[in-house]
């Protein structure tokens, strides 16, 4: 085995903390925080209802290879599903595993492929009966909510993170992409956030500690925001040469006024309050066309106009597409 | 020519040696008395680039040597590098090595470089290596003899084109030999330690190092500025609470203005916090980054880093490492010059040996003097220039030798026009027995009677008439009378 394989409890870890990302992404409106290793669950998801998702995670480093113990994992994540379901405030109870044959049974094999969500009742009965059995031994038959089982598949293997991660990256990327369809390409550094703020949550003794739904969404929202990374596309009065070198030189001065609050409310509310006539998707493009002199007073310290001219108009379109984005964020993960 | 007399002066002690017209025996009836020395000291006074004994160190001396020549009496001041020449009333200065062939030019009264860098080996036998020298190699330090050249100067047969083409492709077969060294090194040391001393890959972290230092350095910028925008959105939040102003909703409320009720406010406030926590997080990231990097590459120099071995090693195996050569291609233009040179070799050889009468001549008086020895030659000239000598005994070589000197001797004295000293350190080797070094003793007699001649031995030989010059203790063992 070469020395950059992962130990099993360091790929277990790394598991537990993509499977919290899908979890949280699965549940994203309704969810208010997660915290992984929590007090009762590997994974346990607030939701704004006073409910909680309990999720138990377990992982096989050869999971597409190596089948041997996954009968066992089950078992005995079943009987720790079983106890969270006795805390009474339970909404779902989930098994994640990485293996694709959860069941260790060929024939229900190809229904687990992928990132797979089966609840109990659509499973085939003689998994069906597997997780009764299950339930029998542990003496919880009669009393656990079977309504509320998920089994959850997440594809997870290599040393190779990239492959490793292929299937969390795609459920992020899509996520993003329908929040705001216009970017693209932030994926990975999401993931590499998000990643790394729940591995730390995961170490820290106090379970009370979580991670809030609007600390990881405001991440995306900081990177899809982030002025280097957006296409000109509302600038249709300036080249898109132009545009980038400016953009590269100012970076600082331009996120320094679209972060400035009693800069940014004024021109959101004057945009607010900015009537227009035409077509809905040009007011945004004419608002900064016709208005962007009023702000001439705070950049008369700059002496070359043309520049200013073009800073300004900048400046007030990423405000308001800013403000865009977070509001429309905010909307669709009911923040 | 005729060795008059050698003065040798060491630091506060000198010696005369006079040298007779005819036979001179440097005698000691024990070894290491300085015969050698008095023999190779001498030839070092003539200009020559003699190694020293370890009794003498030549260059510190000042040695005198008079010799009457075609030039006429010609005094020989040597002292290290400098000569100084005197004959006729007239002084000639010469700086060896550089001027060493325009004096031997002069001391031998020819032009001709092949009888000059061969005439050496033609009348010394040294002690060491001159019984085994037969027809080619050194004859002693850097004094080589080969008697192709030898044939060549002696019949005029100029091949100084082919010989600077042999020199040519020998020094290029040298330096590509050299580069097949460091080429098979290289393979060596990049199975050994692979990437270790590969400097690439030290470089290629260095370079990683710089670019990680300076996206740190502007993620710090970042952080800074942001931590300042925060600053100010704070500053201009205390500075609206504290004016404490209410507002009026539609429905009649009164609404305090602070920052939950400013719309937008807290949403800065989390955006901004957020953005600080990731710039805060790749910071942190590029710092752990920065650390392994640091770990990895060698401690600066400090105070401490006189050059040790170890870093010159290193650094040489870097260097090599760095090579881009292919021992096969190498290996190839090895043996393309190998070949090209054994080409012309063999073009030198028949250039030279071709209806040679000289070599001819040669031949026959090896020949003859062999027999005398008791010594069957084969019956053909090509093997004057024999290159297989393994097939020789000791002390049939020791015959042999001594025969193609005096070959050499006859053919040069015949070309320039007048006699050659010729001087001989200790015939008696390990496997020459007494019978035959008195025969060779008595050919120098009979044929050479008047060629000066000087032996250097533990033993007397016979000859009609001998000068003794004994040996004891020490060779310089006079008192310096006057420093002139």
């Amino acid at each position: 085995m070469s020395k950059r394989n992962a130990s099993p409890s360091a790929f277990g870890w790394d598991f537990q903390v993509n499977a919290a990302i899908v979890l949280m992404l699965d549940n994203i409106e309704q969810a208010k925080a997660v915290r992984v290793e929590g007090e009762t669950e590997d994974i346990e998801i607030f939701m704004s209802n006073g409910k909680k998702i309990y999720s138990q995670v377990k992982s096989v480093v050869k999971s597409s290879s190596d089948f041997s113990k996954v009968k066992e994992k089950m078992q005995d994540a079943i009987a720790s599903l079983a106890d969270a379901y006795a805390n009474g405030d339970s909404e779902q109870l989930i098994y994640i595993t990485n293996s694709p044959n959860p069941f260790n049974d060929k024939t229900t094999m190809n229904m687990f492929h992928g990132l797979a969500v089966r609840d109990f009742d659509s499973l085939p009965d003689k998994c069906k009966n597997k997780i009764l059995a299950m339930l029998k031994k542990i003496g919880q038959d009669e009393i656990f909510a079977t309504s509320q089982l998920i089994i959850r598949t997440i594809p997870f293997e290599t040393d190779n993170l990239e492959e490793r991660y292929k299937e969390i990256k795609q459920k992020i990327d899509d996520f993003v992409y329908s929040v705001i369809p216009s970017s693209s390409g932030i994926g990975k550094e999401i993931m590499g956030i998000w990643q790394k703020d729940l591995f730390h949550n995961a170490t820290l003794q106090n379970t009370k500690y979580v991670i809030s739904k609007k600390e990881m969404i405001w991440s995306i929202i900081v990177l899809i925001t982030d002025i280097e990374k957006n296409e000109s596309e509302f600038m249709d009065d300036i080249d898109e040469c132009d545009y980038n070198e400016i953009v590269h030189m100012y970076k600082e001065l331009i996120n320094s006024y679209t972060e400035r609050f009693d800069f940014a409310t004024k021109v959101i509310t004057d945009y607010t309050n900015y009537t227009y006539e035409g077509l809905r998707k040009d007011k945004l493009s004419n608002f900064v066309l016709t208005n962007w002199r009023s702000y001439i007073s705070e950049f008369e310290y700059m002496n070359d106009d043309e520049l200013t001219e073009q800073l300004i108009k900048i400046i007030l379109y990423n405000i308001l597409k800013q403000q865009r984005t977070i509001s429309n964020i905010k909307k669709r993960v009911n923040l | 020519m005729k060795i008059i007399r050698t003065y040798i002066r060491e630091g506060l002690f000198e010696r005369t040696i006079n040298w007779d017209d005819n036979v001179n025996l440097v005698f000691s009836s024990k070894n290491t008395c300085g015969k050698t020395t008095l023999l190779r000291a001498l030839l070092f006074s003539l200009g020559y680039p003699i190694p020293n004994t370890k009794n003498i160190k030549f260059e510190h001396c000042i040695m005198i040597t008079e010799v009457d020549c075609t030039r006429g009496h010609v005094i020989i001041r040597r002292e290290g590098e400098y000569l100084q020449v005197n004959y006729e009333n007239k002084e000639d200065k010469y700086f060896l090595p550089h001027d060493q062939l325009e004096f031997h030019k002069f001391l031998w009264n020819t032009d001709n470089i092949d009888i000059l860098e061969n005439i050496i080996g033609s009348i010394y036998i040294d002690q060491e290596k001159g019984w085994t020298l037969l027809n080619r190699g050194k004859v002693i330090g850097s004094i080589q003899y080969n008697i192709d050249q030898l044939v060549r100067g002696l019949s005029d047969r100029d091949c100084s084109e082919l010989v600077f083409r042999e020199k040519h492709i020998g020094n290029e077969l040298k330096k590509y030999q050299q580069m097949l060294n460091i080429s098979k090194y290289k393979e060596e040391i990049n199975s050994i330690k692979d990437e270790l001393v590969s400097e690439t890959y030290e470089e290629d972290l260095q370079k990683e190092l710089e670019l990680l230092k300076y996206e740190h350095f502007t993620q710090t910028k970042e952080l800074k500025r942001i931590d300042n925008v925060i600053k100010n959105n704070e500053s201009f939040r205390k500075y609206v609470e504290n004016m404490k102003i209410r507002v009026r909703a539609s429905n009649g409320e009164e609404i305090p203005v602070n920052k939950d009720t400013i719309i937008g406010m807290n949403e800065y406030t989390d955006m901004l916090e957020i953005k600080r926590r990731i710039i805060a997080g790749q910071i942190a990231r590029l710092n752990d980054k920065i650390d392994k990097i640091r770990l990895e590459l060698p401690l600066p120099d400090t105070q401490l880093s006189f050059v040790n071995a170890d870093t010159t090693l290193r650094e040489f195996d870097r260097s090599i490492a760095k090579f881009n050569i292919d021992p096969i291609t190498v290996s190839n233009i090895i043996n393309k010059l190998k070949s090209d040179r054994k080409q012309i070799r063999e073009q030198l050889a028949e250039e030279t040996r071709r209806n040679n009468k000289v070599a001819d001549e040669m031949f026959e008086v090896v020949t003859k003097y062999a027999q005398e020895l008791n010594t069957e030659v084969e019956g053909r000239t090509s093997y004057l220039f024999t290159s297989n000598l393994k097939e020789l005994s000791g002390a049939l070589l020791h015959k042999l030798v001594f025969s193609y000197r005096l070959a050499c001797i006859i053919q040069i004295e015949k070309k320039l026009g007048y006699k050659l000293p010729i001087i001989i350190d200790s015939p008696s080797g390990k496997e020459v027995d007494r019978e035959n070094v008195n025969a060779m003793m008595k050919i120098l007699s009979r044929d050479f009677k008047d060629n000066q001649i000087i032996v250097a031995s533990i033993y007397e030989y016979d000859f009609n008439k001998v000068q003794y010059i004994k040996m004891q203790g020490r060779l310089i063992n006079q008192q310096v009378q006057s420093f002139d």
